[in-house]
């Protein structure tokens, strides 16, 4: 193999890529943070809701856990607008896919997290008069999110990498920007070499603040 | 279900009246028709053995589970289970239990609180109390079972009978009408047992109206006023601690007792 690498060139995209990374980063932060609003939302409608609340809202969550994103993005994109007759844009399609699929993901941490504390926690806040809402908030969701927060900060690993997809309905995200440049260049080998450095320089940060906390929590 | 106050309790009435209990769960029957009365002031041990009902007996009278049948009456709260138990607001349950303390086996304290905010807790939240005030009364409560120097600390911080002493604490600063007790020393070391039980009998010396399921034989026998037998979701025999350990009429409740009689009155742990 005589390839020559030549990463020279790139220089000249560094607007593109740069583009690229705030798209990818804004979309991952902004859809993380609707995700996790929208999962605690159904997690505690589940919860505390009856079971016309409970039902809906478990198929809701089962639905976007056991499709893979891919497909819903295309289906938000492409079959929506055909069903409705309401015209999606690419960014709206992509908004909404993220947020639902990481809200299906954070509502089942949320399950869990609150599963995790111990029956008696309940018992000892109801004996003094607690009441469900009031157990919640005082006794069960502070030390619950302690649990969560481990599986909330992976998850918000994945929402990151998880927005490459978006590329695929044009929207303008780092990938996107690469295939661009690919095709402008025809030098796919430097151009999602420096894709891949660059989500990794993203993420890498991020996974290691996530084990300092998980170290931290665990004192 | 019926939740009727009834007009100013008689004075020779029984404070805690239950009558005719049952509870399932699924189709296991643990209570079969349980009632038992008890007297301001007094003290109820529950013995009987394991899975006889005495602890399910003993949170549906604090309404953490809710009987399928049967009445409670505390003071003049009254409820009858024998129409529907839906209708049991969560509401109208927990201001009931506010006003009856619990205090449990596995201590339930609130690990991320400290062990004053622990015992203010019911006091801020449910009560609604200004924080100044709440601190005093807790702080007067820690006193009580000998927890003051330890206010700042958390529960993971304490001995199993410090947490235990935080638990009943906790449950004294509501000031309950009645101090519910599911068998509160048995997950502690044997040499921490001692300093929960002192302050039960401090607080029996006090005049607190106290419930407990116990495997304590000695201490029922000596501290408590009454003791109740069951066994398999029934009462077997009651009547005073002295009659019940030393005449029991039953033979069903002479065999359960038999270990402890045998061996000499000593304390005997189950």
């Amino acid at each position: 193999m005589n390839y020559e690498w030549n990463f020279g060139f790139l220089w000249e995209y560094r607007s593109l890529i740069l583009t690229g990374i705030l798209t990818t980063v804004g979309f991952a932060v902004g859809t993380t943070i609707l995700g996790l609003l929208v999962g605690v939302v159904i997690g505690l409608g589940r919860l505390i809701g009856g079971p016309w609340l409970r039902l809906p809202l478990t198929g809701f969550v089962e639905l976007f856990r056991c499709t893979p994103l891919l497909v819903q993005l295309v289906w938000l994109y492409y079959a929506l607008p055909v069903i409705s007759g309401i015209q999606v844009s690419a960014f709206l399609a992509a908004t909404l896919a993220l947020t639902f699929y990481a809200s299906s993901f954070f509502a089942e941490i949320f399950r869990g997290g609150v599963a995790s504390i111990d029956a008696g926690q309940w018992d000892g806040a109801r004996a003094i008069g607690m009441r469900r809402l009031q157990i919640l908030q005082r006794v069960i969701l502070p030390q619950a999110f302690r649990n969560m927060l481990p599986a909330i900060m992976n998850q918000s690993v994945m929402q990151l990498k998880n927005t490459s997809l978006v590329s695929t309905v044009a929207v303008a995200d780092l990938l996107y920007q690469g295939s661009i440049i690919t095709s402008a260049t025809y030098r796919p080998l430097e151009v999602y070499t420096l894709v891949a450095v660059l989500y990794f320089l993203v993420l890498f940060p991020l996974t290691r603040l996530s084990s300092q906390l998980e170290k931290w929590l665990a004192r | 279900m019926n939740v009727e106050p009834t007009a100013g309790a008689a004075a020779d009435r029984p404070m805690i009246e239950v009558r005719d209990l049952r509870k399932s769960f699924g189709t296991n029957v643990v209570l079969r028709g349980v009632s038992v009365e008890v007297q301001r002031g007094s003290v109820t041990s529950l013995i009987g053995p394991s899975g006889s009902g005495k602890s399910t007996l003993l949170r549906c009278c604090n309404l953490l589970e809710i009987p399928d049948g049967g009445q409670i009456r505390l003071g003049d709260k009254f409820f009858d289970f024998s129409a529907s138990k839906k209708s049991l607001s969560d509401r109208q349950a927990a201001a009931y239990r506010a006003e009856t303390g619990m205090v449990f086996q596995h201590f339930n304290l609130f690990p991320h609180m400290s062990v004053l905010q622990n015992v203010i807790e019911g006091l801020l939240t449910v009560r609604r109390m200004p924080a100044k005030q709440a601190r005093e009364i807790g702080l007067e409560q820690l006193n009580k079972v000998g927890m003051t120097d330890k206010q700042g600390d958390y529960p993971g911080q304490l001995s199993g009978g410090q947490k235990q002493r935080v638990a009943i604490a906790r449950a004294l600063a509501m000031s309950p009408e009645v101090l519910l007790l599911d068998e509160v020393t048995s997950a502690l070391d044997p040499e921490l047992v001692d300093e929960v039980l002192a302050v039960i009998r401090q607080l029996a010396a006090d005049g607190m109206t106290m419930i407990l399921v116990t495997h304590e034989m000695a201490f029922a026998h000596k501290v408590c006023d009454k003791v109740i037998f069951i066994a398999d979701g029934v009462v077997v025999e009651s009547g005073g601690a002295a009659d019940v350990f030393e005449n029991a009429k039953h033979e069903r409740t002479r065999q359960f007792l038999a270990r402890y009689n045998r061996a000499g009155h000593a304390e005997v742990r189950a």
